[in-house]
């Protein structure tokens, strides 16, 4: 039997120097006392540990790319295939367009082409007052409609929004203007348009 | 942790991502990458750790298995031109002879996870616990008698409270694993 009889504060004592007498404690830890031995490792672990979190800010990435990673859970199962993740770059912008189903309620729509490889999408965007009503379709580079499983559009603080898909197009009936990220599961990638200005 | 993402719970998925994002983070920024940059390795780290969890059970080793993601994801990156690495590349370069050449490579990267870790763990310790630790551990650390003061509590309370705040840290960190 080797009854533990040091408290916690007695071994933080001792590991800081703050003992008048170690004696006692160092007989107690040269018994071979497996409960104050893990303490004493925790401690000198962790102090060190302890001093460098207080001492600089939480490091950590955007809420956008944190709230794109929570994503994740709802938008597929765990587990699968690796998917690639796809770039798109913005490859027209254009003012004034004619698209089926667009309301023409408010201010000029706009369209945007952005291109990942052999995916194009197209974004039409019908502003109003407060909001845009943004529409999308991806295709293949020979014009075949990809659909899309789902589309997040996630703002700089985070909060996201699913789009409605419809047939072979995508519809966000209400992002108000801002900067959004959006993002593609296709079949077998994403597609992420970066920095998709909304109302500007 | 890991069995409750797999059978599809978003909740514990979201509580691993709070938990390992400043982990992910960290380590890219320790990498060289600009924080843009790092934001987006952050991203298809996440997608690469969802599609793996099925190989990894065990959460322990979840920062050594991180860990070698982000070193491939950051020297790939790095030879394809797609990032500039801060800082002297010289010092860079050092820095990844330096990683795989050590005595235990896995110390720097084992350090800043309990750094991760301590923080989430600080958050849930109360406003006394936080403000002691801080004047008795922080960079301005102070001698107990000046905490005492800034504290309002008796000087012979500190060394039991500091005691009790450390204990429950500890709690906390068993609780996530440590």
């Amino acid at each position: 039997m080797n009854p533990c009889n040091v408290t916690f504060e007695e071994l933080l004592d001792y590991h800081e120097q703050r003992l008048a007498d170690r004696g006692p404690v160092e007989r107690h830890l040269g018994s071979g006392c497996t409960e104050c031995a893990e303490r004493l490792s925790w401690l000198r672990q962790f102090l060190p540990a302890l001093s460098s979190a207080l001492g600089s800010p939480a490091p950590g990435p955007s809420a956008r790319a944190a709230a794109f990673a929570r994503a994740l859970a709802r938008t597929e199962a765990p587990g699968g295939p690796a998917l690639r993740t796809l770039v798109a770059h913005l490859v027209f912008e254009g003012r004034d367009v004619s698209m089926p189903g667009l309301r023409r309620t408010g201010g000029e729509p706009r369209q945007r082409v952005y291109e990942a490889e052999a995916v194009v999408v197209n974004l039409w965007e019908e502003p109003s007052e407060e909001s845009a009503y943004l529409i999308g379709q991806a295709y293949s580079r020979e014009g075949t409609a990809l659909v899309p499983a789902s589309v997040e559009a996630v703002s700089p603080e985070g909060r996201s929004w699913r789009a409605e898909v419809r047939g072979e197009e995508f519809h966000f009936p209400r992002l108000a203007a801002g900067s959004y990220e959006l993002l593609l599961k296709m079949a077998d990638q994403w597609v992420r348009l970066r920095d998709v200005r909304v109302g500007d | 942790m890991i069995a409750a993402c797999l059978a599809g719970d978003a909740a514990a998925w979201d509580a691993l991502i709070t938990r390992y994002q400043g982990f992910i983070f960290a380590l890219a920024l320790r990498y060289g990458l600009s924080a843009a940059d790092a934001d987006d390795l952050f991203q298809d780290v996440s997608i690469k750790l969802y599609r793996h969890l099925g190989e990894l059970r065990e959460v322990r080793r979840l920062s050594g298995w991180l860990a070698a993601v982000i070193r491939q994801e950051v020297w790939g990156r790095w030879r394809r031109r797609e990032v500039v690495l801060l800082g002297d590349l010289s010092e860079v370069e050092q820095s990844w002879a330096d990683w795989g050449a050590g005595p235990d490579p896995e110390q720097e990267v084992l350090a800043l996870e309990r750094e991760n870790l301590v923080r989430i763990s600080l958050d849930s310790l109360g406003e006394e616990c936080r403000r002691l630790l801080a004047l008795l551990y922080g960079p301005e650390a102070t001698g107990y008698a000046e905490a005492a003061e800034r504290l309002g509590m008796p000087l012979g309370s500190v060394g039991p409270r500091r005691a009790r705040c450390l204990a429950r840290l500890r709690k906390k960190l068993e609780e996530l694993g440590y």
